[in-house]
């Protein structure tokens, strides 16, 4: 499902203010392996996911995801294997506040062009799979913190993304919503989806659902 | 002052912004072009590969607008006959002064280098390694300059219509006594109508086929003899009028403006009949989907072209001779 090979990324590459965030990278996720990467801040975790879910380009090496090489993907594509392939839940959640829960379901589809009967039955299964039903109606910005993760974890899933990719997704939860999370990882696991997780939460990486723990540190991959 | 009639300005206003957006591409376009390589992976090509499809969009826009203006364009000539004296049409307004056939040229040349630019991008831009950006960008520079003289010669001529000189109206510049007023090349209709038909359906036959090279010729033949077969022939049907041949009056309201359909898809459909070898010419490849368009475009054409006669014929019982 994913494969990178002799991957880098450096930021500001020829400047004084050079960072390489990964070196040298190789990893490879099969389908329906739930991976996570753990590390500290700055380790690359971050940039690792960013890169497979096509928001940026490596400054070096290869690139598969769901067979498809997005190394070199230009921008328009790149947005079309995302809306296709890929469900991201992000740290700081990047929901749209004024907009209700199902509204925000339903920015990600706009793309897909469904029957309207299809949206709505689309989103009523993200809701249900993220146990948010009960706030399908409430604008995002009056949701506590856990309700937020529900959210965003229903939107990375209205799509029926094959791969999820998951920042730091309980940075900010409580141990009810960090165990509500681990049951929607296990679900997802079962329905066979694809999911790479950053975190650095050792409740998350000793998850019985979880398949492998791989560790970074200053950029390169040190334990699988 | 001819400037101040609502048309022109606007006319000019949107050529002027079209311009200016053109240029701002332009000067984007030349250091992408300069320091263009795919296979890099710095931060600065990425950067360019983002700029490349920002200027495409942007000069997808402006020359799509462009397209657009030229009836825009037939239409502001059309409604300064009302203020130029002796103009009854388009045609007389054109021929105001120097610089308005040249520019009515220019102007056909800039939309099919446009067009044909059009669909470069289209391919480049379903492609997912900007294959043709180079070609792509280099013909865009190509039609750039070529916009400038274009806006240059908007001005010097627009600028140059007297309100106060009378000029020829169409039926002394394309009368039955006047140098356009009979047929080039010895050709008569007898002979024309038969071609006209013959070479409609050899452009059918090889857009079908994809016959690249032989229908660019066929639609460029057919340019020509559909441009002779509506003045000379289908037109004075238009008019019910045997001796009036103006390519221009046909756009006014009287004609219900059919000069708009038949121009436009005489033109859009030889250009692209024309298209998929020009195209192929820059990308290596042709386009899957123009041969189609021409079909349907000149087959509107000949269509309404035949039926002015036929239903002159049944209503009246007479040819117009």
């Amino acid at each position: 499902m994913i494969l990178l090979q002799g991957v880098d990324r450096i930021y500001n590459a020829g400047r004084p203010d050079e960072c390489a965030a990964l070196k040298d990278v190789d990893l490879t996720v099969a389908a329906g392996e739930l991976v996570a990467l753990s590390g500290v801040s700055g380790s690359g975790k971050t940039t690792l996911l960013s890169l497979v879910g096509a928001l940026i380009k490596p400054t070096r090496g290869r690139i598969e995801v769901a067979g498809q090489s997005i190394a070199k993907l230009p921008d328009a594509h790149a947005s079309r294997f995302r809306h296709r392939t890929v469900g991201f839940i992000f740290q700081h959640h990047n929901l749209f506040p004024e907009l209700t829960v199902q509204d925000n379901l339903l920015a990600p589809l706009v793309p897909s062009q469904l029957s309207s009967r299809d949206e709505q039955a689309r989103i009523a299964q993200a809701l249900e799979q993220a146990a948010i039903a009960h706030k399908a109606g409430q604008t995002v910005r009056d949701l506590s913190g856990g309700e937020r993760q529900r959210c965003a974890i229903a939107r990375a899933l209205v799509t029926n993304p094959e791969l999820i990719l998951c920042d730091e997704p309980t940075a900010h939860l409580d141990q009810a919503n960090t165990e509500m999370f681990a049951a929607i990882l296990m679900a997802l696991k079962e329905a066979g989806k694809t999911v790479l997780m950053a975190t650095h939460d050792p409740r998350l990486e000793k998850l019985k659902c979880v398949d492998r723990v791989v560790h970074l540190a200053g950029g390169k991959i040190v334990d699988r | 002052m001819i400037l101040l009639t609502g048309e022109v300005i606007t006319f000019l206003v949107l050529e002027g912004v079209l311009l200016i957006l053109l240029m701002v591409a332009t000067a984007v376009a030349v250091p992408i072009l300069r320091h263009w390589d795919f296979q890099a992976t710095s931060d600065r090509q990425y950067a360019r590969e983002k700029r490349a499809y920002l200027v495409g969009l942007v000069i997808t826009f402006a020359l799509g607008a462009k397209i657009i203006l030229l009836p825009f364009f037939a239409h502001t000539l059309d409604r300064l006959a009302t203020v130029v004296p002796g103009a009854m049409c388009a045609a007389g307004v054109i021929n105001a002064n120097g610089y308005g056939f040249p520019l009515l040229g220019w102007k056909l040349g800039v939309l099919v280098l446009s067009g044909v630019w059009l669909l470069v991008n289209r391919r480049d831009v379903q492609a997912t390694e900007f294959p043709h950006l180079k070609p792509k960008l280099g013909l865009f520079l190509v039609i750039a300059g070529a916009v400038l003289v274009e806006t240059v010669l908007d001005v010097l001529y627009l600028t140059g219509i007297s309100t106060l000189t009378p000029v020829q109206c169409c039926s002394i510049i394309y009368g039955v006594a006047s140098p356009a007023g009979g047929l080039p090349w010895g050709l008569d209709t007898q002979i024309l109508l038969p071609l006209f038909y013959l070479v409609y359906l050899l452009a059918m036959v090889l857009s079908a086929a994809r016959y690249l090279v032989l229908n660019f010729l066929a639609n460029l033949g057919f340019l020509v003899l559909g441009y002779l077969a509506v003045v000379y022939f289908f037109g004075t049907y238009v008019y019910q009028l045997p001796t009036h041949q103006c390519p221009f009056c046909m756009l006014q309201p009287e004609y219900f403006w059919v000069g708009y359909l038949l121009w436009g898809t005489l033109f859009f459909g030889t250009f692209f009949g024309m298209a998929g070898w020009l195209v192929r010419l820059l990308t290596g490849r042709a386009v899957a989907d123009t041969g189609r368009w021409c079909m349907v475009l000149l087959t509107v054409f000949t269509v309404v072209c035949t039926l002015y006669p036929l239903v002159y014929r049944l209503r009246n019982g007479v040819w117009l001779t």
